[in-house]
């Protein structure tokens, strides 16, 4: 029992420390893009500080209570062999243990599902868009203004109905500054939700291997003013 | 003498069929027809024939007719055979990653087309693949089962042989197709991209559907030597951990393998003959492909990881003077993997316009499997505390998986949880996070494996200086490339590319310094492997002061294992126990 008095100020005081110099760390680092360019991103923004907060501490006590064993546990000269110990496999432990991670892991699960639930709850939508991927470039079209633009044009804080195509293999319609991705699949159409909330001009990306070019294959999107959308769009058009 | 007919015989073969038969049946089925030919007589001349012929009349096979580099019957013999050939593919494919990586080191195109890197990387893909599902399972999992449960050899020893020579023409099969190019569909293979790619599309599907098979011929022989053939007195509950764990493993590779074969299958096929199964313009989906192919991708993981487990409970005990924490509990976990591993493949479909609902049930039994996986970790640090540690080297690696493979795993939420899975899926933070789970896992666990058991296959010590060395040197390595890596995915940076925008030059110029460390290390590794092997201090029997049987027999173990048929009275764990047997 003597071995818990040390341990447990020690790990915590490890494990505090440690988590703390990750934390400071990955702000230092700033995992995610910048721009946090829709509503759907701040939503997925929230769920990945959730994670990180969640998986930080416990790789810090797992990774704090490594350390002290290999500090404290080490064997000493002709200390190898004759320890005693009994045999029992400390039930209570592993009971608590199990729960332990039982409550943690169905506590990430449901997070992680409502926050899902607010990505794709509902399917109005302001304005729609069909994106038509092709190795290797992006076509859209604007169907209620019959417009066929080469980049794809949102009018700031109206929810647009994305609904992707492909042409031959499979794409994959991602937009980083929205946190949005969309597998492109021949012979199917998939839809996407975004609500634009910065103004400004971002990458479409795509993210599903699809042969010689796929390095280069991207695409822009340009946020603008509910006012402009029109005018834009018919400069675009082509 | 016969190896290099068999590969010479095959490559003729092959070679000739293509080029005879490609007129009048069509390109695609002349290699399909080709290689099973030049499969069959590169297994009937390395050995299988006579073996084969044997069989039929009902003789006896000498076990090491074959000699050590032929169709030897003796799993010793095999188990290194297997290490082998993995760690042939293993530099070949390291090989293909320094080169991407190099091509990677700064943004543009430096010496490789798109073309080529697309090759090098499926290449790369495909080949640490076959090492992750070879290594532990086939390697280690040959040579020391049989042994560790007590037993002559494996159940079905002409069968254990055949699944390790069909591997060498798979091998062939994928470096033909590197130089015939039509490989730029990276190792998952997803059509459409997949049926349209050049001929050498058609040799990495063969190759693909040819391991698959190895698969599962050791799947079957795993399982029925586990339960047929233990030594008396040993109960399942007596098990070692590592046997425990090959079990599990066994069960994926029968039960999955066969789904990823009939869609690799049914693409050869659509290929070949113009069926649709996975062309929308035939009437087909080419999502019914992903499916399938996760169906068995997914388990194949537990296939790498579980053995690996098994290796790291079986290692820690033994240097940390303790018994086993929790085996009841880890054991069970075990089989608890398995059965999650079947109903959690739909998480690499969330982005693919799958019915949103169903996404949510995936994402809950995905993450369930850090259950089980915990209570493999509370076993490991429940067997380290306070115990009597020994720091050599195969205790070194077990940390070394420990760390890394937490990392794996904890990353492994963000792509678990759907709403982050949506902005990282086929991004390089998926790269890194498999990465640390398969080489931090896997080839972590590997080598630990590896220089625990070397004085037992071998009779000598690895070099535990250079050993040490090998994991420093590896482990900076391994994180300089992966660490960055993550960063380059959440910012926007999709994986498989040959290039990448200029804002991303630092971290992906850090991660090329990092894999040139492992490439270093590995060399280290190669150099200390083959050197100890005459200049290795002799072993004796039971260097490490181990209690499973394998350490009872001398080392090398005698031809039949053991003199006499061993019988086990206690659980194979009881180090420093207050009453356990001497
Ligand atoms: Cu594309
Ligand atoms: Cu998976």
């Amino acid at each position: 029992m003597s071995d818990w008095k040390k341990a447990v100020p020690l790990i915590s005081l490890a494990s505090a420390a440690l988590a703390l110099a990750l934390f400071n760390a990955l702000e230092w680092v700033h995992l995610m893009p910048g721009v946090q360019a829709a509503k759907e991103a701040a939503i997925v923004d929230s769920a990945f500080g959730n994670v990180i907060f969640i998986t930080v501490i416990i790789f810090s006590v797992v990774v704090a209570a490594i350390l002290y064993m290999v500090v404290f546990f080490r064997a000493g000269p002709g200390q190898e062999e004759g320890a005693r110990f009994d045999a029992s496999p400390g039930k209570m432990v592993e009971v608590v243990w199990l729960a332990a991670s039982c409550v943690l892991t169905f506590g990430l699960a449901a997070y992680g599902s409502e926050e899902f639930l607010h990505l794709r709850h509902d399917s109005r939508a302001d304005l729609d868009v069909q994106v038509k991927a092709a190795q290797w470039s992006w076509e859209f079209f604007y169907p209620s203004q019959n417009v066929n633009a080469a980049e794809l044009i949102l009018p700031l804080g109206k929810r647009a109905r994305i609904s992707i195509t492909s042409e031959d293999v499979v794409h994959s319609f991602w937009v980083p500054a929205f946190r949005l991705k969309q597998d492109a699949l021949p012979g199917r159409v998939t839809t996407l939700y975004v609500t634009p909330t910065v103004k400004g001009e971002y990458d479409v990306v795509c993210a599903e291997l699809c042969g010689l070019d796929h390095s280069v294959m991207r695409g822009k999107v340009l946020v603008v003013d509910p006012e402009e959308f029109e005018g834009k769009l018919k400069g675009e058009a082509w | 003498m016969k190896l290099l007919t068999a590969v010479v015989a095959f490559a003729a073969v092959t070679g000739a069929g293509v080029w005879a038969l490609q007129g009048p049946i069509g390109q695609e089925a002349a290699v399909l027809v080709s290689y099973l030919a030049g499969f069959l007589s590169f297994l009937w001349l390395v050995g299988g024939g006579a073996a084969f012929l044997d069989w039929l009349h009902g003789r006896h096979t000498d076990h090491h007719a074959g000699g050590p580099a032929g169709f030897n019957l003796d799993h010793k013999v095999i188990g290194i055979q297997y290490i082998a050939v993995s760690m042939l593919v293993l530099a070949v494919s390291g090989l293909m990653a320094l080169i991407m990586r190099a091509e990677l080191a700064r943004p543009g195109i430096q010496f490789l087309s798109h073309d080529n890197y697309n090759a090098v990387m499926t290449m790369h893909g495909i080949g640490m693949v076959v090492v992750a599902l070879t290594a532990i399972v086939g390697g280690l999992g040959n040579y020391v089962v049989p042994i560790t449960i007590g037993a002559k050899d494996m159940a079905f020893p002409r069968l254990n042989a055949l699944s390790l020579w069909i591997l060498p023409p798979a091998v062939l099969m994928l470096l033909a197709a590197l130089a015939l190019g039509g490989m730029d569909t990276g190792w998952t293979a997803y059509p459409p991209l997949a049926t349209r790619g050049g001929v050498g599309k058609m040799f990495f599907l063969l190759a693909f559907v040819t391991v698959g098979f190895s698969s599962i011929f050791g799947g079957v022989n795993t399982l029925t030597t586990i339960l047929t053939m233990r030594a008396k007195g040993m109960t399942l509950r007596r098990l070692p951990i590592f046997a425990w764990s090959m079990f599990s493993a066994g069960v994926i590779m029968v039960m999955a393998t066969s789904v990823v074969a009939a869609s690799l299958i049914m693409s050869v096929s659509d290929r070949a003959f113009g069926t649709t199964f996975f062309n929308a313009a035939g009437g087909g989906t080419a999502l019914l492909y992903q499916h399938l192919f996760w169906f068995y991708s997914h388990p194949a993981v537990y296939i790498m990881i579980l053995p690996a487990f098994g290796v790291i409970l079986e290692i820690l005990p033994v240097f940390c003077r303790k018994p086993l924490f929790g085996y009841n509990f880890a054991a069970a976990s075990f089989v608890g993997i398995v059965a999650l591993s079947f109903v959690v493949w739909a998480h690499h479909t969330f982005t693919s316009g799958m019915w949103d609902l169903l996404k949510i049930p995936f994402m809950v039994l995905t993450e369930m499997i850090s259950i089980p996986t915990g209570v493999v970790f509370l076993s490991a640090l429940g067997t380290m505390w306070a115990g009597r540690m020994r720091l050599r080297a195969p205790m070194l690696w077990a940390l070394g998986f420990l760390c890394h493979f937490l990392v794996g795993g904890l990353t492994g939420i963000f792509l678990a949880d759907v709403p982050t899975d949506i902005h990282l899926h086929d991004t390089l933070f998926v790269v890194a996070h498999f990465h640390f789970t398969i080489v931090g896992g896997t080839i972590f666990s590997f080598f630990a494996g590896f220089y625990y058991w070397y004085p037992k296959m071998f009779g000598r010590m690895a070099d535990e200086t250079l050993a040490k060395a090998h994991f420093w040197l590896f482990s900076v390595g391994f994180n300089t490339i992966f660490l960055p890596l993550f960063y380059v995915g959440t910012q926007g940076g999709p994986r498989r590319t040959a290039d990448y925008p200029p804002e991303f030059a630092r971290p992906e110029m850090i991660a090329s310094v990092g894999a040139a460390l492992a490439g270093l290390a590995t060399l280290v590794f190669f150099y200390n492997a083959l050197r100890s092997l005459w200049a290795g201090a002799p072993a004796g029997p039971n260097p490490w002061q181990a209690k499973t049987l394998e350490w009872t027999v001398s080392s090398p173990p005698p031809a039949e294992n053991f003199a006499s048929a061993p019988q086990v009275t206690d659980a194979p764990y009881d180090y420093g126990v207050v009453d356990a047997a001497a």
